[in-house]
């Protein structure tokens, strides 16, 4: 997206945004579960809208000081180069940047307050502005990137000495934030496989290795990994003090999609009352809402549940029996207790706010 | 706390010159009722105070302001309690507007102040008509083919959700409560009927046991309160424990006028008793509550006064409101 920016001509805000939604049309449609490429084209539209009503704001105040001026002094050339010279130097104060924040998503109290419409064709889309757009674009990646060092140092308040973390399968988030909690606290692993993709299986195998790295020096106080099956877990849950995991994107109303047998983990720790931590970046949060386990699903291949000779030996393939292999779960927010991103910690409850803050909350397409 | 019972809101109190206000209101409210059919109720009472406004010949803001708070007392006494609730949030909103508005901007005269009250006013108009649409478009993506809908009672913008939905070829068919004593339900069901919807009307005692066939229940809204709850008629109330317990989706249609500052914290905090309305000229009262039924040799009396509940947000899933998909603490902060 930042090269088609660069490179790009364009003559009015109507077309950059045009152009941007169709490009993230077309990623979105081909990898329709990737929530992630809808919600980075989201947040850049976002970017771009705003920018476009600060440059309309910027544009009224300067028309109205130049009528303003205009009126008073209707001088010759010489009373002109002073104009320009004043033109340039009305900026935006924090004041009217705070006001056009403050409309940009609608509430209640702006139910009477009129939504110019947004007329993008009308302003000229200067070459300045664009470079400021790729900046906000190049603050974006740099959050994006930095996703694991911000939320890594929230680990050590929410990890305590001796506890037992419950995870599962393999996420990134969740290994550096384990990893860093490992500098200053000491505790143990139990972390379970994930079939059928078992990849908790490389997740352990990666703690491990650390594990063993640091041994002699003390920056790693990990007592114990465990890998377990998936089908332990509720025997276990009551040893464990805290589940912590990863997604694959958060929705609207707080709501998660994880991979397959999340949902069973999410039940395990509500009946022992375990706390459910989630890990993830604020680019997974997601504007759309899932409703049920197939909004969002698709079915991953039957011969990473049983491979297809095995299944031609049980007379799976054809018969009567269907070997179903769903990738993701959506678990409700009611079961997790606490979202730790790059911007804090916070309630599964105040995720809509957040939305508000990233995402245009009244514009359908993307 | 609102004020239940408004009887004998006699004219008699009022002066002579703010009899004059009281004609120009009650005309113009019946006026634009009439021909605002089949559109919010909002919209006539907007209407209704641009007008107030408009010809208002106040000098001062607080004149104005004093105005703005008698037409909306007025057009409150002249009105049923079936339309009391979203007839309260949205003059409530209004008001609330007009001051706000002098309070943050610095208008010089009371004309300008006049002049954009009314305009806001006038976009308001058009922004409520266009509510409904808006709600039905993002309410489409939750109904998928082959769903059942459980519904209770009548509501305009419950209709124009699922016709929209049947226009875009969804299939789905819907299950509703009659809804005694009223049997607004029934109305609902006939609307539905002839859009084509299949459409089954049951006893509200099924309630409980259809729950588990359905897929999510989906109601209107006759106010939103301020702790993110809903004001409907009742048995929504029982509806939306119902669907807790069976783990269904309830969701919640509501126009952002209808929007309130009520917070229930028990049922009773609710206007939930008919009003009586008072007419002085014609010398006699005209109830709105049908005369409690008796049984057969007149010794049991049923109750049948109370008419509406409140549902708190635990047991709503999503609003659907022309602000947006909101959560109920979304709409609590609204």
């Amino acid at each position: 997206l930042r090269h088609v920016l660069t490179k790009g001509r364009f003559d009015t805000w109507g077309e950059l945004l045009e152009s941007i939604q169709f490009i993230g049309e077309k990623l979105v449609r081909a990898r329709p579960l990737e929530l992630v490429i809808g919600n980075i084209v989201k947040r850049l539209l976002f970017i771009i809208r705003r920018e476009h009503r600060y440059f309309m704001k910027l544009q009224r105040k300067r028309e109205k000081f130049a009528a303003n001026k205009s009126g008073s002094g209707v001088g010759g050339g010489g009373k002109f180069q002073p104009l320009k010279k004043h033109m340039k130097e009305i900026v935006l104060s924090q004041k009217d940047i705070r006001e056009e924040d403050e409309t940009l998503n609608p509430s209640i109290l702006d139910i009477f307050h009129s939504r110019e419409e947004l007329n993008y064709d009308a302003g000229k889309f200067e070459s300045k502005t664009k470079s400021v757009i790729i900046n906000e674009l190049n603050l974006l990646i740099e959050e994006i990137e930095n996703t694991y060092q911000s939320i890594e140092e929230y680990s050590v308040e929410h990890i305590h000495s001796n506890e037992i973390v419950l995870t599962y399968g393999y996420s990134k988030t969740v290994l550096h934030f384990l990893k860093h909690a490992a500098k200053y606290r000491s505790f143990e692993v139990f972390i379970c496989e994930s079939a059928p993709s078992l990849h908790g299986q490389s997740m352990a195998d990666d703690l491990i290795q650390h594990v063993n790295t640091h041994k002699n020096d003390k920056n790693c106080n990990i007592q114990s990994v465990t890998l377990i099956a998936d089908s332990c877990i509720f025997a276990i849950m009551s040893r464990v003090n805290k589940v912590i995991i990863g997604t694959h994107a958060v929705f609207a109303n707080g709501g998660l999609l994880s991979h397959s047998g999340t949902h069973g983990l999410a039940l395990a720790a509500q009946f022992h009352s375990v706390p459910m931590v989630v890990v993830t970046g604020l680019y997974k949060l997601s504007t759309l809402y899932a409703y049920d386990q197939d909004t969002f699903n698709e079915h991953d291949v039957p011969s990473n549940l049983i491979p297809f000779e095995k299944q031609s030996e049980f007379h799976l393939n054809g018969g009567n029996v269907s070997v179903q292999n769903p990738v993701f779960d959506y678990i409700k927010p009611e079961f997790v207790e606490i979202f730790l991103t790059n911007a804090g910690g916070h309630a599964p409850s105040y995720m809509y706010r957040l939305l508000s803050e990233y995402y245009d909350t009244t514009e359908d397409r993307l | 706390v609102y004020r239940a019972c408004f009887c004998c809101m006699s004219s008699k109190n009022l002066l002579d010159s703010n009899q004059h206000l009281q004609n120009i209101v009650c005309q113009q409210f019946q006026a634009h009722l009439q021909e605002n059919k089949g559109l919010p109720l909002a919209v006539s009472a907007i209407q209704t105070l641009i007008t107030v406004v408009e010809q208002c010949k106040a000098k001062t803001f607080t004149e104005l302001q004093n105005e703005v708070t008698e037409a909306i007392q007025i057009l409150d006494s002249q009105t049923s309690t079936t339309m009391a609730i979203p007839l309260n949030s949205v003059c409530n909103q209004f008001k609330m507007f007009v001051f706000r508005r002098h309070q943050n901007t610095s208008h010089a005269k009371i004309k300008e102040l006049k002049k954009e009250v009314v305009e806001r006013g006038r976009f308001f108009v058009d922004r409520a008509k266009k509510a409904r649409k808006f709600i039905a478009k993002k309410a489409e993506f939750f109904i998928r083919d082959g769903s059942t809908i459980l519904s209770h009672a009548q509501s305009s913008v419950v209709f124009s959700v699922l016709a929209h939905a049947k226009e875009q070829g969804k299939r789905f068919n819907v299950i509703v409560t009659e809804t005694q004593p009223l049997q607004c339900g029934l109305a609902a069901a006939k609307r539905m009927q002839a859009m084509g919807i299949p459409v089954k009307v049951v006893l509200d005692s099924a309630m409980a046991v259809l729950m588990d066939s359905v897929d999510f229940v989906l109601v209107g809204a006759e106010g939103v309160t301020e702790s993110g709850g809903i004001i409907n008629y009742i048995g929504t109330y029982q509806m939306a424990i119902l669907a807790k317990m069976r783990s269904k989706p309830f969701y919640v249609v509501a126009e952002s006028h209808k929007f309130n500052r009520i917070y229930p914290l028990t049922q009773n905090d609710i206007p939930w008793r008919e009003k009586v309305v008072t007419d002085e000229e014609k010398g006699h009262t005209e109830t709105e509550t049908e005369k409690p039924e008796c049984d057969s040799d007149g010794s049991l009396v049923i109750e049948k006064d109370r008419i509406r509940d409140y549902t708190p947000p635990e047991y709503i899933t999503l609003l659907f409101t022309d602000l947006g998909v909101l959560t109920p603490s979304a709409a609590a902060m609204n």
